[in-house]
């Protein structure tokens, strides 16, 4: 039997490693690195923060006081909802599954439509301080995270072993044994959620853009939008960034190398009184994103009419034809659009995918720097803030003269689509990388000496393997390529409309009704996605592949 | 041999493909609401057969993003024409050396003032800044009729404006800059951000929180205060400044501009002495934004006029490009920070 360092070495073959490392360039440090470096060595950024350093401090706790409420609103939340679901009987269990499925996988511009239509000027609870400021930006990120949280808490609790638990039952309660044993045990993972739940607050700027809440990441798409480029806001975000990137990396590392194995077919904690007291969280998280897309259809069918006087206040009143009339306005005319997005978004997906393959590979048999290395800058693409990547893309990739032909690219959709393989490869890469190191080294082993060569081991021996964790690659990857806005609005060429830019102008622009409509339709294709998720999921679960597990 | 076949035929219809004549286009960077310019820019499209690929911007980085991308793209431009909602960056892209001159039959009937003397940019349909109240929280006699009185302690946290580094409401504090000098304009800024003027990301924010009864008071432009008009809200819309010693009403005007190198120059021409023309004016006038017709031969009236003998702020629109560099360092020191 070859040892497992020469396995590593057979699997791998030099013959690969020039193309991944093509692909690691192309996909990873181009896009990664070129403006970060470029901030670095900017001297114009290390004068404005000098100049500016007050200003940069104020952006700066903006930030982080925003991460903290963020934080305060989604661990606790997501914690427990994944822990009830994943490790508890609770009778809101099949409707909580659905809905964390679909919110999961809904844009943060869809939460503000959302929002606006519960609790806007024109919601039916208006709430003067929700539609502005940090505190409705807050809990819209917030919101927006305790689906991821919960899905990494519930699937890292699946990896306790049941006998700590079952020891502890006998002399604790259930909830007591959750808190003190299971939870306890999966403190990586309930960290890295934690970390996961505050990426979005310091990459995207949809939601402060639409709340006037300055941000370093909305500061730096400020500046770029009126042609002033900020590379002191940057250079400030970058430290951030990689301290961010550094306890993800070393987060996850902690997770993927605890011991044990996952326990898919796991009792339920037994219930008893104290187990109750955590369904209510799921009763919240239920009504907390029910209320929207019952906002949204209220919205969606809103009338008014004028008042008895010219300086009385409008009667509204709500009219099945004017939400039909709107609703079949949007598909009609979405449908184009969102048949263009779903393309673009699927070959991106497929791209992401396939450029995660070859590099988990490598990852998988590479030595432990080359792991860490892996996990490393897989971490620093994914808080890679959009607005950054976007400028990095245009700056190198409209360029006159010689180097025209990329001047091509960049007029089309495809450079999208590049953007968004960008975004969505360390989530492929996660799931890949992942699925890949809990397979069984005894399989490649036998196959090599077998005289299987290392890329028939891959194509027909790994892969085929992992088919259910490609396809659920895949549809993450989708759901990041369809969600995916503060890159998109830099890059999108002229003519180029996806769905969720088009939600996004509306939110600005449009009237309530046609906010609401769109909003909807694009729910509604969620919705079937989610299904369809789901259904790819149980197989893979059934299948008892390797993989992170869906946690429910 | 038939797989060989197959292939070649591929490559032949590829290569025919490839060769076939593409259809005529014209890429337009559009900065008026896409909701006011997408039906004019479709009917162009539907007579003349040339496809019109619009790129839009956001109501929070109005026009000024536009620009500062054309600007950006000057060494391999993409676009064709520029449609801007207001004049001061158009004027800034002239100074650049980024737009084409052109001398346009239809723009030579435009009065002066809203022609580049260069035959750089033409304007029409013009916009007016007002002032948008509630009539349910605010009464006809307590209206204030001056900027400056939104200062008073009374109005407390009761107006909004969007932020002043984009859009038309850039345009206006660039004009004030003009009229009033540097000092007094921005002495008033901050004047009316300590008194609790919320910032909000555009115009249309600005009169759907006003609609609402959020805010009493909201400094945005016409189009959007229609909107609220025709969703029945109980707003009024004032225009201020109207003394003798006032600044008076600021109107902007819609701009056009062919961009020097754009790939599509005859048809962009085309599309711009379609803009022009007056039936698309009446069509802006007569449609949901209510735009002002500049042009002497458009008839059409817009459903919120000019009061009688209104006054009219006195701005040279060149002299207020020139003070977008300082007019930015102020707004971005005073209202980019929360």
């Amino acid at each position: 039997m070859t040892s497992a360092r020469e396995s590593a070495l057979l699997c791998s073959g030099r013959w690969f490693r020039w193309p991944c490392a093509l692909l690691l360039f192309l996909f990873v440090l181009l896009p990664g690195g070129w403006f970060p470096v470029g901030a670095v060595l900017h001297a114009e950024a290390w004068r404005e923060i000098y100049q500016e350093s007050g200003r940069l401090v104020r952006l700066a706790s903006t930030t982080a006081g925003l991460v903290l409420v963020v934080l305060s609103l989604s661990l606790p939340l997501g914690v427990s909802v994944g822990a009830c679901l994943s490790r508890l009987r609770s009778p809101l269990h099949f409707w909580a599954i659905r809905l964390l499925w679909i919110a999961a996988f809904t844009p943060l511009v869809l939460y503000v439509g959302g929002w606006q239509a519960c609790f806007g000027p024109h919601g039916f609870w208006p709430m003067s301080w929700s539609m502005r400021g940090p505190w409705g930006a807050a809990v819209i990120h917030g919101v927006a995270a305790i689906p991821w949280v919960a899905a990494v808490v519930g699937s890292a609790l699946r990896f306790v072993d049941p006998r700590l638990e079952n020891q502890a039952l006998l002399e604790w309660s259930s909830l007591r044994v959750l808190g003190r044993v299971t939870l306890r045990a999966a403190a990586p993972a309930i960290f890295f959620a934690g970390c996961i739940a505050v990426v979005p607050v310091l990459t995207d700027m949809s939601v402060t853009d639409l709340f006037a809440v300055r941000t370093l990441a909305e500061e730096i798409y400020t500046q770029f939008e009126a042609g002033q480029e900020s590379p002191g806001a940057t250079l400030v975000m970058l430290p951030l960034c990689l301290l961010m990137a550094i306890l993800l990396a070393w987060l996850l590392g902690k997770w993927w190398s605890a011991e044990g194995e996952p326990q898919w077919g796991a009792q339920p904690l037994p219930a008893d009184p104290s187990t109750r007291l955590l369904q209510i969280p799921v009763f919240l998280v239920l009504v907390v994103y029910s209320l929207p897309v019952m906002g949204l259809i209220r919205q969606l069918g809103l009338e008014s009419r004028r008042g008895p006087n010219w300086d009385a206040w409008p009667v509204m009143h709500w009219s099945s034809r004017v939400a039909v009339e709107y609703l079949f306005r949007e598909y009609r005319e979405a449908a184009y659009v969102l048949t263009m997005t779903l393309f673009h978004s699927a070959v991106s997906a497929a791209l992401a995918v396939a450029v995660a393959i070859p590099l988990a590979w490598e990852w998988r048999w590479g030595g432990p720097w080359t792991r860490r290395l892996g996990i490393l800058l897989g971490a620093w693409l994914f808080v890679l803030p959009g607005p950054v990547l976007g400028m990095e893309l245009i700056d190198l990739l409209n360029r006159p003269g010689p180097l025209g032909f990329v001047g091509r690219f960049y007029d089309s959709p495809w450079i999208v689509v590049y953007a968004h393989v960008v975004r969505a490869l360390p989530y492929a890469f996660a799931v890949v990388a992942g699925s890949l190191a809990l397979l069984d080294e005894a399989i490649f082993e036998s196959a090599l000496l077998e005289g299987v060569s290392p890329f028939r081991l891959l194509t027909r021996g790994a892969i085929p393997l992992l088919l259910p964790n490609l396809i659920l690659a895949f549809l993450i990857s989708l759901a990041v390529s369809l969600a995916e806005l503060p890159t998109t609005k830099c890059l999108s060429p002229p003519g180029y409309d996806p769905l969720v830019l088009r939600i996004f102008h509306l939110l600005h622009n449009g009237t309530q009704n046609q906010q609401a409509a769109l909003c909807l339709v694009f729910l509604s294709f969620l919705a079937l996605g989610a299904w369809f998720f789901r259904t790819v999921g149980r197989r893979w679960l059934g299948n008892g592949g390797a993989g992170l597990g869906d946690g429910f | 041999m038939s797989r060989t076949l197959v292939v070649l035929w591929i490559a032949v219809v590829c290569v025919i493909a490839g060769c076939a004549p593409k259809s005529p286009e014209v890429v337009v960077y559009c900065a008026l609401d896409r909701e006011f310019s997408e039906p004019i820019l479709d009917k162009f499209e539907q007579r003349t057969g040339i496809r019109v690929r619009v790129k839009y911007d956001t109501e929070s980085t109005k026009s000024v993003a536009l620009a500062a991308q054309i600007l950006e793209e000057m060494p391999r431009p993409r676009c064709d024409l520029f449609w801007n909602n207001e004049i001061l960056h158009t004027i800034r892209l002239a100074r650049a050396g980024a737009l084409q001159p052109y001398v346009s039959p239809m723009g030579a009937s435009y009065p002066a003032e809203y022609r580049s003397s260069e035959n750089l940019w033409y304007g029409f349909a013009a916009r007016a800044r007002i002032m948008l109240v509630n009539r349910a929280m605010v009464t006809k006699d307590e209206t204030p009729t001056r900027l400056v009185e939104l200062t008073e302690h009374r109005w407390f946290d009761k107006a909004a404006m969007a932020k002043p580094l984009f859009g038309t409401t850039a345009t206006y504090v660039a004009s004030l800059y003009v009229v009033l000098g540097q000092a007094k304009t921005e002495s008033l800024m901050r004047a009316l951000r300590v008194n609790g003027v919320e910032v909000l990301s555009g115009n249309k924010q600005v009169a759907v929180d006003v609609g609402a009864g959020v805010r009493a008071f909201g400094l945005t432009d016409t189009d959007d205060a229609l909107a609220e008009i025709r969703e029945n809200r109980p707003v009024d819309v004032i225009f201020l400044d109207q003394g003798s010693d006032d600044t008076g009403i600021l109107l902007i005007p819609n701009t056009l501009a062919l961009i020097k190198g754009g790939e599509h120059p005859e048809e962009a021409k085309q599309l711009l002495e379609y803009l022009l023309s007056p039936e698309v004016e009446s069509a802006l006038a007569e449609g949901p934004s209510g735009q002002y017709p500049l042009n002497p031969s458009t008839k059409a009236q817009p459903p919120l006029p000019l009061p009688e003998g209104a006054k009219r702020m006195a701005v040279d629109f060149e002299a207020a490009a020139s003070e977008w560099e300082r007019v930015g360092r102020f707004v971005k020191e005073e209202f980019t920070v929360q």
